[in-house]
């Protein structure tokens, strides 16, 4: 599902994110992803849905090299992987209802079915009643959480979150982690960036360590 | 089906956009209605001067004037004979005093100055339509008769109006051209700049995968609100504009008779100003909207 053949990033200037990395994630796994801040995570992450391009070597995500991929082919590219981005990545301007409806509007789903399918995600992380609010009315937490939904809301076959527990207590934590596991049960590939080591060490999952850009295997 | 949940779509976001901006649609519809306003007022005296140049060719009046000493019995003596050649039609005899009272109506000054003359200057003369055929005939016809005092046609002023007119309408049409680009040029640097003020919702947009069209298709709907609503508005100035002229002005206007019967556009000529502002607030827009960069 995702492979990293040999990958380095070195941003504009000079700053090396990524060193030689291989790995491979396949269908249908859960994996965590951590390492101190600054490590590359948040690289790693844009490499797989291409907002960023490898320098050296080549990223495969649904059996499609990023650098191969044409200008026009990159949204139907994005519509497969759903991501919950570290800074939230909300439409400041429009309701949450809103926020979640334009995916579905993006992907052509009828218009009977947007309402349903917006209040379902988002019943799923608690925040329903919240729908009529905008961005700025929520706490980093509820954002946090509307994010998710977000990225749920169109069942992505791949689901990249950056940090999703960042804003969010213990209790509401867990409730994402197993809200993740569902999505992962139904089938979704899940990679999550964190470095919350309890989560990691509670979920027993599959884990990449990365550190100055260089990534090791941990199998628990 | 799916192309009208799109449209919808577009038309929705479009919307928004538009009442969203509120002063950069506001500056984009004042400079679109004062160009159309203006493109409007033109096209109104071009469609009246157009006109009346085509009236006057379809029906081409001759007057000919006779000699100061003619009598009322040879001019209608005159005048019986003309109407039985062939292609001339509406033979008129017009006496000296009727002739003064045609030229007082029209130029008041004449007028006055008649009335410190002694007596009245004018000729009898004779109002005739001639066809453009017969007129060669006509002319011949007419070469025996010494009180003929001269011939005239109205061809030479009508050549001469027909290139001022001429000249004017490409003078017209320039101006219109640097109006309709300049309309095009604001709209799409108003676009443009709403395109920066959204730059980050556009990359978010990007990023959750919509397609080029869902970001690029609503500022083309926001380009031709804009370029609709300043077309209306600016239709409605430039013909309000002309009735004021009309009512205040133009209506005692003698020189130049047509104008005092200026009339306001057709429907037709409304619908294509309306449709020309559409279509400059479409490509304006577009292009603005094309130049959005893939994130
Ligand atoms: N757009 C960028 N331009 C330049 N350097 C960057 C950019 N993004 C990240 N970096 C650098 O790359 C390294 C890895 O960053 P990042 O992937 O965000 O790490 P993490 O998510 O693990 O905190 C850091 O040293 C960061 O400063
Ligand atoms: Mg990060």
């Amino acid at each position: 599902m995702i492979h990293f053949f040999h990958v380095s990033k070195v941003y504009e200037k000079g700053n090396r994110a990524l060193h030689e990395v291989n790995v491979s994630i396949g269908k249908g796994e859960f994996v965590f992803l951590t390492g101190p801040s600054g490590a590359g995570k948040t690289t790693f992450l844009k490499l797989i849905f291409r907002e960023e391009l490898p320098s050296y070597g080549r990223v495969v995500a649904n059996n499609q090299n990023t650098i191969a991929l044409g200008k026009r082919q990159i949204p139907d590219f994005r519509k497969k992987i759903g991501v919950v981005f570290q800074d939230f990545k909300l439409l400041e301007n429009r309701t949450v209802f809103e926020n979640i409806v334009f995916i579905l509007n993006v992907l052509g789903y009828p218009a009977s079915f947007l309402r349903d399918r917006a209040f379902y995600v988002l019943k799923l992380v608690g925040l329903q009643h919240r729908y009529d609010d905008y961005p700025r009315q929520l706490s980093g937490g509820e954002q946090q959480r509307i994010a998710i939904a977000r990225a749920l809301v169109n069942e992505p076959l791949i689901l990249l979150a950056d940090e999703p527990t960042g804003n969010l207590d213990p209790d509401l934590s867990l409730e994402i982690m197993a809200l993740f596991e569902k999505i992962n049960s139904r089938g979704t590939t899940v990679l999550i960036a964190t470095h919350d080591r309890d989560m990691i060490r509670r979920m027993r999952k599959r884990t990449l360590y990365l550190d100055h850009g260089h990534l090791q295997e941990h199998r628990k | 089906m799916k192309l009208f949940i799109d449209l919808g779509f577009f038309g929705r976001e479009g919307w928004a956009n538009f009442t969203r901006s509120r002063m950069l649609s506001l500056f984009s519809i004042l400079i679109i209605s004062i160009s159309i306003a203006i493109i409007t007022l033109f096209s109104t005296v071009f469609f009246n001067v157009d006109n009346y140049l085509k009236e006057m060719e379809n029906n081409p009046v001759y007057s000919i004037f006779l000699t100061q000493d003619t009598t009322a019995k040879e001019g209608r003596d005159l005048s019986l004979y003309l109407e039985t050649l062939k292609g001339v039609s509406d033979v008129k005899l017009v006496m000296p005093d009727e002739g003064m009272k045609k030229l007082a109506d029209r130029f008041p000054l004449a007028g006055e100055i008649q009335k410190t003359l002694e007596g009245n200057p004018l000729p009898i003369s004779i109002q005739l339509r001639i066809n453009t055929s017969a007129l060669v005939a006509v002319r011949q016809a007419l070469k025996p008769y010494s009180i003929v005092e001269s011939i005239y046609s109205p061809h030479f002023f009508l050549s001469q109006l027909k290139s001022i007119s001429s000249a004017v309408s490409f003078f017209i049409a320039l101006i219109a051209a640097i109006l309709v680009l300049a309309s095009v040029f604001t709209i799409y640097n108003v676009i443009r700049i709403t395109i920066l003020a959204r730059q980050n919702d556009i990359a978010i947009m990007q990023l959750v995968g919509a397609d080029m069209k869902f970001i690029r298709a609503p500022f083309t709907v926001e380009g031709t609100l804009q370029g609709l609503s300043g077309g209306i508005i600016g239709a409605l100035i430039g013909s309000g504009l002309i009735s004021v002229i009309k009512a205040h002005y133009l209506a005692n206007f003698q020189y130049l008779p047509f104008l005092s019967r200026i009339t306001t556009l057709p429907v037709s000529y409304f619908a294509g100003i309306i449709l020309l502002s559409i279509a400059m607030g479409i490509f304006g827009s577009t292009m603005a909207a094309s130049r959005i960069d893939y994130v």
